[in-house]
């Protein structure tokens, strides 16, 4: 944008539109005599012109038979059962039978726990409590089991 | 529009045409709507590949626009014409979708704001081809960025306006926004490609 225009007073939102004849009536007389008077419009203008008026028309181009292809792609969309024989659209009934679903999945009973085995039993009892293993042994064994698992995964070659 | 007898002729198809076609598929002939599709698919999918900028997107906006008509063709009342009515919703698919796609951009590339560069943009470009082609496609790659820089409105305003020249009026009324809106939109619109473009016309000139 030249430096006339940029420090006039002109309205550049105007001039867009002047170039897209969407200026109409007073206001488009009032802008054409305003060009008659002001270089620095006209030279926007110009610049404009010459920036817009052979843009590439855009990608993607389609050739006729992608154009074709489309047509067919569409066309079997429509004709594979795009509605069920007896008129229903498969759209509803895929959201009937997935309602359906899950309608049945709330009302089915949850699992009941098992019942607890003699020896839960036994361990919810206070004095049981101290014959559990020493909790430094457990945190041991599960670091042992931890370091197993890491020797298979590099022996299998999965760990990095 | 260019009068045909006691029809009107409309982007490709006679209205007479139409109304027969469109007769023809609600009593549940499926070639009859091949044939719309025939008749239009080649604006609609121009339409939606200048809008998205790429070819995926546009025929996945331009079929769902076609599978859209068709579900909905039984309530098609006819206050538009078939071409106006696949514009309007090849458009507003469009905008969804630019919509989406910033959003996608911004959270994928971690763009600081709008402005900033796609960084697929800044890509190398294979295959470099001397003179003028070269120019072509630096001013076609300036132009994607400029496009891909514009939001969603000023977007679909200027390919509309600029490539489809349909009056601002109607872009208005397709649009759901206000004439002065879409004026606004579409000014931005040309600043932005204006400044992306200016040193490559520059070079040209």
């Amino acid at each position: 944008m030249n430096e006339k225009f940029e420090h006039s007073s002109c309205r550049a939102e105007d001039l867009t539109l002047y170039y897209y004849r969407e200026l109409t009536g007073n206001r488009r007389r009032r802008m054409e005599i305003h060009l008659e008077e002001c270089e620095g419009c006209r030279q926007e203008l110009e610049q404009m012109r010459s920036t817009l008026q052979d843009l590439p028309p855009g990608n993607p181009v389609f050739a006729p038979a992608e154009i074709r292809a489309f047509n067919e792609r569409v066309s079997r969309r429509i004709r594979r059962g795009f509605r069920l024989p007896f008129g229903v659209p498969l759209g509803w009934s895929a959201v009937g039978a997935a309602a359906l679903l899950f309608a049945l999945t709330l009302q089915s009973t949850p699992p009941k726990p098992d019942p607890p085995s003699p020896g839960a039993v036994a361990l919810q009892g206070g004095k049981d409590i101290e014959n559990l293993p020493d909790p430094d042994l457990l945190l041991n064994m599960e670091l042992l089991e931890n370091l197993d698992l890491l020797q298979e995964l590099e022996g299998s070659g999965l760990n990095g | 529009m260019t009068g045909k007898g006691s029809c009107v002729y409309l982007q490709g198809m006679d209205i007479c045409s139409e109304k027969a076609l469109l007769a023809r598929v609600r009593a549940g002939d499926d070639s009859g709507f091949e044939l719309l599709v025939a008749a239009y698919s080649p604006r609609i999918l121009a339409l939606a590949g200048r809008l998205t900028g790429d070819r995926e997107d546009a025929e996945d906006i331009a079929q769902e626009t076609f599978l859209r008509l068709h579900r909905g063709i039984g309530n098609f009342r006819g206050d538009s014409s078939v071409a106006t009515w696949l514009y309007r919703t090849a458009t507003r698919l469009a905008i969804d979708h630019l919509r989406r796609r910033r959003l996608r951009d911004r959270i994928f590339f971690f763009r600081r704001n709008s402005e900033d560069v796609d960084p697929l943009d800044s890509a190398p470009d294979p295959g470099p081809s001397p003179g003028e082609r070269l120019h072509d496609q630096e001013i076609r790659k300036a132009l994607d960025r400029a496009m891909r820089r514009l939001s969603a409105r000023q977007r679909i305003v200027f390919t509309l306006k600029h490539f489809e020249e349909i009056p601002l009026k109607e872009i208005a009324a397709m649009l759901g926004l206000e004439e002065g809106t879409v004026k606004s939109h579409l000014h931005r619109a040309v600043r932005i490609i204006r400044r992306e473009l200016k040193g490559l016309r520059e070079e040209s000139s």
